[in-house]
């Protein structure tokens, strides 16, 4: 019983002895250091590792245009070793539903920042990023006059998290 | 059990034959001579000469992110002789002029209290250091724990 107790307490003291005080002390001249450090999360709680791409929710195309550029911006603050990537596709043909059962097709091609990744984890100020959507005159020429659309994606990762 | 009473027995007896000690008597007052006389009364200040004091601070202070003014706020109580008074500066460490995390680093300014004056006898004097972090620079940071360390300094000096 004494033998447990005796090692219980050796065992209390060393972790006491292990902890670390919250305050300093200076008693004698001469100098001493206090340490500053930067949390990862925001004074409410939150990470503090952010990205935001803004994309456009329409872009018309005129009839007849071979190209046809639309912006999207990336502002992202991201962590030691990481990096941002976005990649825009689509089906490369535009649908044009003319009825129920009638639909025409109208090929497209998408070039520009199709695929970018970032440099490092920081894009600040927001960068802004270009895709053309290239609809040869061979294709306008050979298409029903209607309203022809398509979806873009959009897909963004973080790399190295 | 025997050994035990035996140690206390000892201590006991070196205890019992201990000889008072008085002070040498230079001046005695009896019913043939004066009847007043001086004694003189001293403090000994040993070695409390210089006087004491204390200078506390955080160990550690933490800062969240995009946090533009950070307060640190240190106490110093002091005890010191006549004409002293304590001299307390702070300065960023030389190896700490700006925050780091591996090889990036974040800019900081250091500002407040950094270099304050305490008197001869002070309770408690609560002084306060400000880490000023612009949101220009949070923003171009990578998001890491950056760390610094700032020097506290103190001397005792001539009021």
């Amino acid at each position: 019983m004494m033998k447990k107790t005796l090692a219980l307490v050796l065992a209390l003291v060393m972790a006491f002895a292990m902890m670390i005080p919250a305050f300093a002390d200076l008693t004698a001249p001469g100098s001493g250091t206090t340490i500053v450090k930067t949390t990862m999360t925001d004074e409410h709680g939150e990470s503090a590792e952010k990205f935001t791409v803004s994309i456009p929710a329409d872009t018309e195309i005129t009839w007849g245009a071979k190209n046809t550029e639309l912006t999207y911006s990336v502002e992202s603050h991201l962590g030691y070793g990481k990096s941002l990537q976005i990649d825009v596709a689509g089906d490369n043909e535009m649908t044009y539903q003319a009825s129920v059962s009638d639909s025409f097709a109208l090929p497209y091609a998408l070039s520009g920042d199709t695929a970018f990744t970032s440099a490092g984890p920081v894009i600040y100020p927001a960068a802004d990023k270009t895709i053309s959507v290239d609809i040869t005159a061979d294709d306008w020429n050979q298409a029903v006059v209607g309203q022809y659309e398509d979806i873009l994606t959009f897909t963004v990762d973080v790399l190295g998290a | 059990m025997k050994k035990v009473l035996s140690v206390a027995l000892a201590v006991l007896m070196i205890c019992a034959i201990s000889i008072p000690a008085f002070a040498v008597v230079e001046n005695s007052l009896t019913d043939k001579g004066a009847n007043t006389g001086d004694a003189m009364v001293k403090v000994d200040t040993g070695t409390m000469a210089g006087g004491t004091f204390e200078v506390r601070y955080p160990a550690e202070t933490h800062i969240s992110w995009n946090t533009k003014n950070t307060d640190i706020q240190y106490t110093s109580t002091t005890h010191l002789a006549a004409g002293k008074q304590l001299s307390v500066k702070v300065t960023k460490h030389k190896d700490y002029e700006q925050m780091k995390y591996l090889d990036y680093t974040l800019d900081y300014t250091l500002g407040g209290d950094t270099d304050v004056t305490v008197d001869t006898v002070t309770t408690t004097q609560t002084n306060t250091l400000n880490i000023g972090i612009t949101e220009e620079n949070w923003k171009t940071a990578p998001v890491a724990g950056y760390e610094a360390h700032l020097t506290f300094t103190v001397a005792v000096v001539d009021a």
